[in-house]
């Protein structure tokens, strides 16, 4: 069988992926809003933005981040 | 909202935290509380490994709240800050200033840099002012005697950060004379009188 390119599914970039969270959250679990707090952007694209938001929230997803209440 | 607003809150949320000027720094978690209390919106705040590029995210729902808070490589004041505008959003914003455009929410973070004075717009972003209600709850314009009398004995602005758990240069854009004049000025149309250093 021959696999054209045309069959090869297109990777997501960093900024659709975070999209396709962010409606899928509004959808389905009620979120209404987002905000953030931007930090190293000095060597920053919006992509890499968007590659740290979406680790972040893997990260977060997968139980990798604890509760504070020291602060 | 306005700068005014903005300060009117700070002002309520540390008259709910029945905050002190001797007390030194106020707890996040005592605002977060308070928030829970009087303002029906639960958040919760977790740290973990981020990236360098983001510091924190807020995901609001209805009556709940994330926050997510970097927590490699950031000192304890600046988790605290951070945490704390997140808060901050929570308190100043309305369905008109939630974020419905996300990819112009970000070219905006990244293009520009969030300083507390710009040239005072009649309404100011919420990013902008939530740093500024931040900065507002943990260090106090009643407290801006202490912070005074700190410079006048020639004590950098390090030592201010440590007495209030910030980091330290939150502290030097908060005692940027120029941003001073515009506190003083929203502060007096609120009609608060600062207290007076005893000398």
């Amino acid at each position: 069988m021959t696999i054209t390119n045309t069959q090869i599914p297109k990777a997501k970039t960093a900024s659709e992926a975070f999209l396709e969270w962010h409606s899928e959250q509004k959808v389905r679990h009620g979120l209404v809003d987002i905000k953030f707090y931007p930090g190293d952007l000095s060597k920053a694209a919006e992509d890499d933005f968007y590659k740290a938001a979406n680790q972040m929230n893997a990260d977060f997803k997968a139980g990798k981040f604890r509760v504070r209440n020291d602060l | 909202m306005r700068l005014e607003d903005g300060l009117l809150v700070a002002k309520q949320v540390l008259g709910h935290c029945g905050y002190s000027c001797t007390q030194g720094h106020l707890k996040v978690e005592t605002v977060r509380l308070i928030i829970r209390q009087h303002y029906k919106i639960d958040a919760v705040i977790h740290s973990g490994n981020s990236p360098p590029e983001i510091y924190a995210q807020l995901h609001r729902k209805q009556d709940f709240a994330h926050i997510l808070v970097k927590e490699n490589e950031m000192s304890y004041c600046w988790q605290r800050f951070v945490a704390c505008k997140e808060l901050a959003h929570l308190l100043i914003d309305s369905e008109g200033s939630y974020t419905h455009d996300v990819p112009a929410l970000v070219r905006d973070l990244v293009l520009h840099d969030l300083p507390l004075l710009q040239d005072h717009p009649a309404e100011m972003t919420s990013e902008r002012l939530a740093k500024i209600v931040a900065c507002e709850i943990l260090m106090p314009w009643q407290c801006r005697a202490i912070m005074d009398k700190m410079l006048e004995d020639g004590r950098p602005c390090i030592d201010i950060a440590k007495h209030f758990l910030v980091p330290e240069k939150i502290v030097q854009q908060r005692m940027d004379p120029a941003w001073i004049v515009q506190l003083e000025t929203a502060h007096r149309d609120l009609d608060v009188v600062p207290a007076i250093p005893q000398r």
